[in-house]
């Protein structure tokens, strides 16, 4: 058995993407620096750090909150494109991979040449990960915290232990805190001196489980090979469908064959550990104004392979138009098929279920005849500005959500707008004829921070008999009729 | 023709978008007959209305706002004293059963309350419901029942007005007409959004109709209302404004009673008193000055009818003396002689007499002030004995107001506008110490760029500044009267459980007359005490604060030479660097050093004439005889905040009552601008009498100084014989100095660490916390060369509790330990408690260093008895020994201190530091000279005086040097500056006075040196 273990090292930043590139930048849980980038840290910025400190440090500093779930996302995402090189990949949350190699070195060629995959992987996927290789899996793990080489001790082609004692000395010289386990524990150890995990694996296991527990002393025997440690592999989702989001929008259609590589990388590793090919790529270009933009790629027959998935993205790339920048992109592919076995496609037509319920009929009736602007449903807003105070929804909206009451004042159900100006003639109003004030006023000042409003209110009767609403703006002076009582 | 009767200010936290001042000066203003300020549940604003409305000359009606229970909105108004005392009382009922800013009141809790009290109901919209409320406030209130109506022009008008004349005409409850005013005027609306977006914790945009929907809850004008309300609605508010003749001056402060004995008159009693204590202070007679003085004071306390309050004040002192509690008054009266008669303060009219001005004074119309200083870990047993004697409905402490500053303001308002928090938190930081609030708006440009809700976050912020925010508890003053207190004041819950504060704070106290008492914690009258009984164990003579012999010219040399760490009020930085500068002789000397170094003599430039005066290089002159008489004992410059004012009334012609108004000024400024206002005419009364514009100039600006920080004589003179003490324990029984202050922690300028260190230097044998010799606290055991020495104690054990320690002291008494085991078995010690004491290195009995300890104990935690015996081998196992390094990290971790060699010590071997001088090289060197020191970063100050300039305190093997950063150098080096622990500095030596700076060039930081302490494999040395 030997393993690999690769411990990403910029997660937290990676979730980030550039907001400023060129102002520093930190990753922040809550008042704290969790994680700063170069800029920062040439700052004197450090992980731990509050982040008032840091900002005195640094004012232009740039604080991103911390997002575990993008970073599990990276991180998984990560794992699908390692079953190119192992189906045997094992998360180990919050950073860490753990890949079972032995049965990949001959079809690459060795480890060395093994190696230089996992390091063009990471390269494709833009992930900075420390590697650590070992017998064992915990070896690996612990080794991944240290900066050493593999080929130092294991066989560049087979991938044995051949020089053990340097694997040995690589391992004890790693600090304590390296090892898997609670904080707690590393702190009690430390407490009696112990500094490096030499001087751990040195004393005997009875002495350190009468003091640091059984557990702790199992965990020293799987380092060691001492004790069995299965791990279980990441199960595959029955479908593949990813996005990524750009730090920074991307404008041109080429330029974006870079993040699509990245995701046939990952579509590929994953179809590869499930043995599958695909028969359609479906494309979704998030643009920073406009609606998404779908590209369905249809394959002549199912295939797995990086170039030819990736040459296709490219032809049907170059058909596209783009409106404005591209800000985030996504891959699904639902229709797998096992390699090397043809089948047709699938036909499936969906036909929608008429709507029993009469009004939505008569809806859609009156939407067919009428046009969609002719129909809309009224929904009252807690606002106090008439032309807020209500939306026009299409018919068949949801109404779900708090019901806000209207407001006690008398409202008109036609509002007029924008509002209708009224001439003054001889201090009498007119609109279209004569209007009489009946009642009133009602004052609404409002939106002082953006546009300030502040009207007065009157109710009147039209020359016509019709009963008005009008309003006199405060600030100049002027009329204008904003609804009509049914 | 109008009186405006349901209005709320800024009192109603988050709701009143106006203070009260303003509201009556706008009601004032508009010509109205009269105005209520009816806050919800609260009279905490009335007294800052009452004081508005006597200026204006607008008559005050005091009431209150409530939302009941049932969903009645009542506001209740006091016709007269009585009536006041139902308000009073009913809002305590509400405030105190609920939590700290909340109340609880229904209808069924008025019923005790309601018999005097005016009503003014505000019904709801549900005719049905308000029905039933009608009948039940009616029957409560008869014909002292209002119905209110409000036209604010949200359009419900026609329809509601129809519906409460219903109401009105069904009940027979007379309606009336008022304003629900929210603010004084409609440009408030604003910031009265701003408001209610901060309460429901929003931003303005998403407040929709949870927003006023108009500025009609102002003052506005008479004619307005007349067009909106009907003549009859308008009249009614004057005649219910003609039945509240209650005004606040009535409130009478009465003292408690039981101060006097039956039989006996208070004048005679604290006569008697007196008299008692003066035989005891002068056994062989009270000489002649001091019975003339003493006479003369009684007279002046029997004409203002203070009797009272010197008893009272008596009798807490009386408990504390009784409980061997040390305690000090201080404050314009305490150093009367009738006060050191009583034993209030240990100030000798002898010693100081006739320096003072006289303490009370009847022109000046002040209220007696003392202040009693109390030992700071016991000053609960003289509260609690406050309550006991006076019962929670006597006695409750003084509210004190907390208020927008700036950054609060900023923080507020720019989440209400919906600018990003973290925006926000960034603003806050480079506020900090801003003051030019005119260049507010370009400030926030900078810093947020240009949005366009900059101009309201600005000035919205500068509105918002002042405004109340909640209400807490003062630090100690008292209010004690004769009856229930509730019926002077409402009474509410501090955030402190058990503990009660009344609705008003200190100013509104003095405003209306009454009387306080504060009762105060001080530290050092804690380490005197602790310092005196260790005398006691000692068999020293002295074990009193009155067996100090007076004027010790030992203590006055050290105390010149700057050796003050420790000592009470002269240890800081500065007071440090001053006293070789004015080298105190005598006990005055030390009143002036207390208060020389304050904002006042700083902000005035008083401190270098002063100095120059007395050094004899520059004369001393008197512009004439009566500033003579004023600043005669200064030297010609005005050093206190009494000789300020005093030069006010003697050089620019102030009259008593306006000096009076110059004093409250000078406490309140910074709250508002009264200040300002006394400037132009102390200027031009001073050039009118022939003083220089300059001086005039520089006097102002000391009372800006004073201001907030106000530093009279009168306290000086009580904390200058607490310096003499703490410097005379200090100079002749340093042992148990330290340790008394060691065992008073925490208080002071210094850490345990710098302490220790500091005794060290004064040649005190210093001894590790052990198991096997220490109790809690720290003690003195015999030392090697006869003078004793200082033993550590396990309160200085990080995470120990002191139940375990005791329990481990008393089963070390029975018999000593064996090992762990047998400690951790009979003291009842957990794992967590063992741990500490290993890291404390208090286990050395058993363990050859920490490491083994550590591993020693943490085997017995899971060794179960039965497999006691089974004890294997590997226990035999040796740990590595810490090094010396390791050792004093982990000293600091465990104690927070270390006796090993100091850090620096150990990396003075390595290259950065080898040409780095020790701090006690320093007074070797030559003025002006280049070098580089290095240190331990122990202090960083940036005083508010001193412009921009950072005080850096680095601690090396030797001692403490002082840094100073300027500016530039602050910009330049700001990372080191701000995170450094240990920095090495370039910079210039600058001597005066034997005391020595370093002015910085260039900070560099090696904190991560300290780090490589905790490796093995280097150790510097």
């Amino acid at each position: 058995m030997l393993w690999l273990c690769l411990r990403c090292t910029d997660l937290a930043l990676a979730t980030a993407g550039a907001a400023d590139p060129k102002r520093p930048q930190v990753v922040a849980e809550g008042q704290r620096v969790y994680c700063p980038d170069q800029a920062a840290a040439d700052r004197g910025v450090a992980a731990g750090m509050v982040l008032a400190n840091a900002r005195a440090l640094c004012p232009e500093l740039v604080v991103l909150p911390r997002a575990p779930v993008r970073e599990h996302a990276i991180l998984e995402a990560l794992a699908h494109a390692c079953h190119h090189l192992t189906p045997k990949v094992t998360l180990c949350p919050p950073a860490a991979l753990l890949l079972e190699i032995s049965g990949s070195l001959k079809l690459f060629g060795g480890l060395a040449a093994l190696l230089t995959a996992v390091r063009d992987t990471l390269r494709l996927q833009q992930v900075q990960a420390a590697i650590g290789a070992a017998p064992t899996p915990a070896a690996a793990q612990l080794l991944s915290h240290g900066d050493a080489d593999p080929l130092d001790y294991l066989d560049a082609h087979s991938g044995a232990l051949t020089r053990p004692r340097a694997f040995t000395r690589r391992l004890h010289a790693l600090p304590l805190t390296a090892l898997d386990c609670a904080p707690e524990l590393v702190e009690k150890l430390a407490r009696t001196g112990l500094r490096r995990v030499g001087e751990v694996l040195q004393l005997p296991g009875s002495a350190l489980g009468r003091r640091y527990g059984r557990d702790f002393v199992h965990y020293l025997e799987r380092i060691r090979g001492q004790r069995p440690d299965p791990r279980t592999t990441m199960p595959l989702a029955s479908s593949f469908s990813r996005r990524l989001e750009f730090g920074a929008a991307i404008e041109r259609a080429e330029m974006l064959l870079f993040p699509a590589r990245r995701l046939l990388h990952e579509l590929s590793g994953y179809l590869c550990a499930r043995q599958m090919h695909c028969g359609r790529l479906n494309w979704t270009l998030y643009q920073e104004h406009g609606a998404p933009l779908t590209l369905p790629l249809r394959l002549a027959r199912p295939r797995g392979d990086l170039a030819h998935l990736l040459e296709l993205t490219r032809l049907g790339f170059a058909t596209l138009r783009l409106e404005g920048a591209v800000a985030a992109l996504a891959l699904a592919s639902d229709e797998l098929h096992p390699a090397q076995s043809t089948s047709g496609d699938l036909l499936s037509t969906l036909v929608p279920q008429p709507d029993p319920a009469g009004i939505q009929t008569l809806c859609d009736r009156l939407t067919a005849r009428l046009g969609p602007a002719a129909i809309a449903r009224l929904k009252v807003q807690n606002e106090h500005l008439p032309e807020r105070a209500s939306v026009a929804l299409p018919p068949t909206a949801s109404v779900a959500g708090a019901v806000t009451s209207p407001p006690s004042a008398p409202r008109p159900a036609w509002l007029v707008q924008p509002p209708a100006p009224i001439s003054v003639q001889g201090g009498k109003l007119y609109w279209d004829g004569p209007l009489t004030l009946l009642r009133g006023p009602e004052r609404i000042e409002s939106d002082w921070w953006r546009t300030p409003a502040r009207r007065d209110y009157y109710l009147a009767r039209h020359g016509d008999g019709r009963r008005c609403w009008l309003y006199r703006e405060r600030r100049t002076g002027a009329w204008f009729v904003h609804g009509l009582f049914g | 023709m109008y009186a405006e009767l349901h209005c709320i200010s800024n009192f109603t936290f988050l709701r009143g978008a106006s203070h009260p001042e303003e509201l009556v000066q706008r009601a004032a203003e508009l010509g109205y007959a009269a105005i209520a300020i009816t806050d919800e549940c609260s009279l905490t604003g009335v007294v800052r209305a009452h004081g508005a409305a006597r200026e204006h000359g607008i008559p005050l009606i005091v009431g209150s706002e409530f939302r009941l229970r049932e969903g009645v909105h009542l506001v209740l108004l006091a016709p007269d004293r009585a009536a006041y005392g139902d308000l009073a009382s009913l809002i305590s009922r509400g405030r105190r059963r609920s939590p700290k800013g909340t109340y609880d009141l229904g209808l069924d809790d008025l019923e005790p309350y309601s018999g005097r009290c005016l009503a003014l109901w505000r019904p709801t919209d549900d005719s049905t419901a308000d029905l039933t409320v009608g009948r039940a406030l009616l029957a409560l209130f008869a014909d002292r029942l209002w119905l209110g109506v409000t036209h604010c022009l949200d359009g419900t008008e026609p329809i509601s007005r129809a519906a409460h004349c219903d109401i009105a005409a069904r009940l027979g409850i007379p309606l009336m007409a008022c304003g629900e005013v929210h603010m004084h005027v409609a440009q408030r609306k604003p910031l009265q959004d701003v408001l209610t977006a901060i309460r429901l914790n929003t931003q303005v945009e998403s407040l929709g109709r949870r927003l006023a929907a108009n500025a009609e809850h102002h003052l506005r004008p008479l004619a307005r209302l007349r067009e909106l309300y009907p003549p009859a609605l308008l009249a009614a508010t004057l005649a219910i404004a003609a039945r509240c003749r209650f005004s606040l001056a009535e409130l009478r402060y009465e003292y408690p009673g039981e101060v006097v004995p039956p039989g006996i008159g208070p004048a005679a009693h604290l006569a008697a008193l007196v008299a008692e204590g003066a035989t005891q202070r002068w056994p062989d007679g009270v000489p002649a000055a001091v019975a003339a003085m003493l006479e003369r004071e009684l007279a002046i306390i029997h004409e203002l009818g203070y009797e009272h309050y010197f008893l009272t004040v008596h009798d807490i002192v009386a408990f504390a003396r009784g409980r061997a509690i040390l305690c000090q008054g201080r404050g314009s009266a305490a150093n009367s002689a009738v006060c050191y008669c009583l034993f209030i303060t240990e100030v000798s009219p002898t010693r100081v007499n006739l320096l003072f001005e006289r303490f009370i004074s009847k022109e000046r119309n002040e209220p007696p002030d003392i202040d009693v200083d109390f030992e700071h870990e016991r000053r609960e047993e003289v509260i609690q004995y406050i309550y006991r004697k006076y019962g929670r409905e006597r006695a409750a402490l003084v509210a004190s107001l907390t208020t927008y500053r700036l950054r609060s303001a900023v923080r507020d308002v720019g989440k209400a506008l919906g600018l990003e928090p973290l925006l926000m938190d960034r603003l806050a930081q480079s506020l900090t110490g801003w003051d030019r609030h005119a260049d507010l708006e370009p400030h926030l440009r900078a810093q947020l760029g240009d949005d366009p809700r900059i101009p309201w976050l600005a000035r919205l912020a500068s509105e918002i500044r002042g405004f109340p925010r909640h209400l807490s508890q003062h630090v100690g003053g008292f209010v004690i009267s004769r009856g229930p207190i509730t019926q002077l004041v409402p009474v509410e819950n501090a955030a402190m459980p058990e503990r009660t504060i009344i609705q008003w704070d200190k100013d509104d106290i003095e405003a209306l007359g009454l009387l306080k008492i504060d009762v105060l914690a001080l530290g050092m009258l804690s380490a005197i005490r602790k310092c005196l009984d260790s005398l006691r164990d000692l068999g020293s003579a002295v074990t009193r604060l009155q067996d100090i012999p007076e004027d010790d010219p030992a203590t006055y040399d050290m105390l010149c030479r700057g050796d003050s760490v420790g000592v009470f009020q002269v240890e800081s930085r500065a007071q440090m660097s001053m006293l070789p500068r004015l080298r105190p002789r005598c006990y005055y000397d030390l009143v002036i050093q207390v208060a020389i170094v304050r904002p006042g003599p700083i902000q005035g430039d008083m401190v270098h004439p002063y100095l120059r005066r007395r050094e004899g290089s520059e004369p001393v002159t008197y512009p004439d005889a009566a500033i003579q008489a004023v600043l005669e004992r200064t030297l010609g410059v005005p050093i206190f905040q009494e000789q300020v004012i005093k030069l006010a009334m003697v050089a620019a012609g102030f009259s008593g009552g306006e000096a009076d108004q110059l004093r409250r000024a000078m406490a309140s400024w910074g709250k508002n601008g009264n200040l300002a206002a006394f400037e132009r005419k102390l200027i031009d009364g001073m050039s009118a009498r022939g003083y220089g514009t300059d001086f005039a100039q520089r006097l102002f600006e000391q009372m800006k100084g004073f201001s907030g920080y106000g530093f009279p004589e009168s306290h000086s003179a009580s904390f200058a014989l607490l310096v003499y003490v703490s410097a005379w324990l200090k100079c002749h029984h340093p042992a148990a100095f330290y340790c008394a202050l060691l065992n008073s922690q925490p208080m002071g300028f210094y850490s345990p660490s710098q302490l220790v260190q500091d005794a060290r230097r004064h040649a005190i044998e210093v001894r590790p916390v052990d198991i096997a010799h220490s109790v809690w606290d720290h003690g003195l055991e015999p030392g090697t060369n006869g003078a004793p020495a200082l033993r550590l104690g396990l309160r200085l054990v990080r995470g120990l509790h002191r139940s375990a320690a005791i329990r481990l002291v008393q089963s070390r008494g029975e018999r000593p330990f064996v090992d762990v085991e047998d400690l951790a078995h009979r003291a009842g010690l957990d794992r967590g408690q063992l741990a500490a004491l290993a890291e404390a290195d208090a286990l050395r009995a058993f363990s050859a260093h920490r490491h083994q300890a550590h591993w020693n104990l943490f085997a017995i935690e899971a060794r179960r008895p039965l497999l006691d015996a089974a004890t294997g081998t590997e226990d035999q196992i040796q740990l590595p020994a810490p090094t010396r390094g390791q050792d004093l990290l982990a000293d600091y971790r465990g104690t927070g201190l270390s006796l090993g060699p100091h850090p620096m010590a150990l990396l003075r071997g390595h290259p950065a530091f080898r040409t780095c001088a020790r701090q006690q090289e320093l007074i070797a060197l030559r003025n002006g000279r280049f070098l580089r020191i290095a240190g331990l970063v122990t202090g960083r100050q940036r005083p508010g005086t001193a412009s921009g300039v950072i005080f850096l305190t680095l601690e090396d093997e030797t001692g403490n040097t002082n840094v100073i950063v300027w500016k530039d150098v602050q910009e330049r080096c700001r990372p080191a500056l701000l995170g450094g622990r240990l920095l090495l500095v370039k910079g210039v030596l600058e001597h005066r006075h034997s005391v020595c700076h370093v002015i910085a060039g260039e900070l560099l930081d090696h904190s991560p040196l300290l780090a490589t302490l905790a490796l093995k494999s280097r150790d510097f040395h």
